[in-house]
């Protein structure tokens, strides 16, 4: 099995692996070049086997684990998810980096609309990046975090189910 | 010969780690598997205070098992279940791959073998031992494998 890698867990068909299946509750304190080691490890000892996506989330932001998983992976498609806050946006227009590293970018999410705005979407079109749907803030999500059975029937993964529809073409 | 504060705690603690080293060498040789009493003669211009701090300290942390295999897996991990016994804190240095950075070939998903020899030698990491830099203020942790065809510390972590 070590010689092998890691076996991921998997909850309804989609595989999932962490550093923080290892940690539980602790902290994972780590410096610059022990974030890329760790990334590489991960990314290196799992089993993924054949999978039509590899998801990798990433930190609010452009830090180096971008620049990691540019780097260690091939063929990657940035999918950019923010919310219509105005921090949150600035972030987003830093993320313009990504078009001038020519990276593909498969488009951007507005999550947690609370207002219908149309700011996200005005952002997305200034800086040439597909503005693809937005997912409307829903209570329930914090109720059934812990239950993928409940949180698999709310307005927020229906949202999500058809976005991804359009992500997948 | 006066020893000033600085000078006496080092001597103190480069006692405890000979002594360290020189136990676990004969244990080795001899195939024991428990250490059960060192028996250590008169001491001369030893503070036995600092002596037996640096014994307790230097003979190693336990780990629990789960850790132990987190740390196996990922080396990193040590900062999550290790902390620094001067200060208390996670921040320390440590290296536990032997893997260029740079590497081209790397690919997602599959295996990198060279990981699978750096898991060998972090197989059964049961303690952790430190060692204070002569040059830095950092407490620099070695990890101690338990296997006992291990020669030595595989890995030095090392600013």
């Amino acid at each position: 099995m070590e010689e092998k890698g890691l076996i991921p867990l998997k909850v309804h068909e989609i595989k999932l692996m962490s550093v923080a299946y290892y940690a539980g509750e602790k902290p994972i304190p780590l410096r610059g070049p022990e974030l890329f080691d760790t990334l590489k490890g991960i990314l290196a000892i799992t089993r993924w086997e054949r999978t039509d996506f590899l998801i990798v989330d990433a930190p609010p932001g452009m830090d180096e684990e971008i620049f990691d998983v540019v780097n260690l992976t091939k063929n990657v498609e940035f999918l950019i998810v923010t919310t219509p806050n105005s921090l949150a946006l600035k972030t987003m227009g830093r993320l313009k980096l990504l078009l001038e590293m020519k990276a593909l970018v498969l488009g951007t999410i507005e999550n947690m609309r609370i207002i219908d705005t149309e700011i996200v979407k005005e952002l997305a079109q200034k800086l040439g990046i597909r503005y693809l749907e937005h997912i409307h803030f829903d209570r329930e999500v914090e109720k059934y975090i812990d239950n993928p059975e409940n949180l698999s029937k709310t307005r927020f993964a229906d949202e999500a189910k058809s976005i991804l529809g359009v992500v997948c073409e | 010969m006066v020893r000033s504060p600085e000078t006496s705690f080092m001597h103190e603690w480069a006692l405890a780690q000979g002594v360290i080293s020189t136990v676990l060498a004969m244990a080795k040789e001899r195939e024991a598997r428990e250490i059960v009493e060192v028996k250590i003669d008169r001491l001369q211009q030893i503070d036995i205070d600092i002596f037996s701090a640096a014994l307790r300290e230097l003979g190693g942390t336990p780990l629990e098992k789960d850790e132990s295999e987190a740390i196996h897996f990922l080396p990193e991990l040590a900062h999550t279940f290790i902390r620094c016994p001067q200060c208390g804190g996670p921040d320390f240095h440590e290296r536990a791959r032997d893997v260029d950075r740079t590497h081209k070939n790397f690919k997602v998903g599959a295996p990198d073998p060279r990981l699978a020899t750096i898991h060998k030698w972090l197989k059964n990491v049961k303690r952790v031992q430190w060692q204070r830099a002569e040059s830095e203020k950092v407490w620099l942790p070695q990890l101690f494998p338990s296997c006992s065809q291990n020669s030595g510390p595989p890995w030095v972590y090392w600013t």
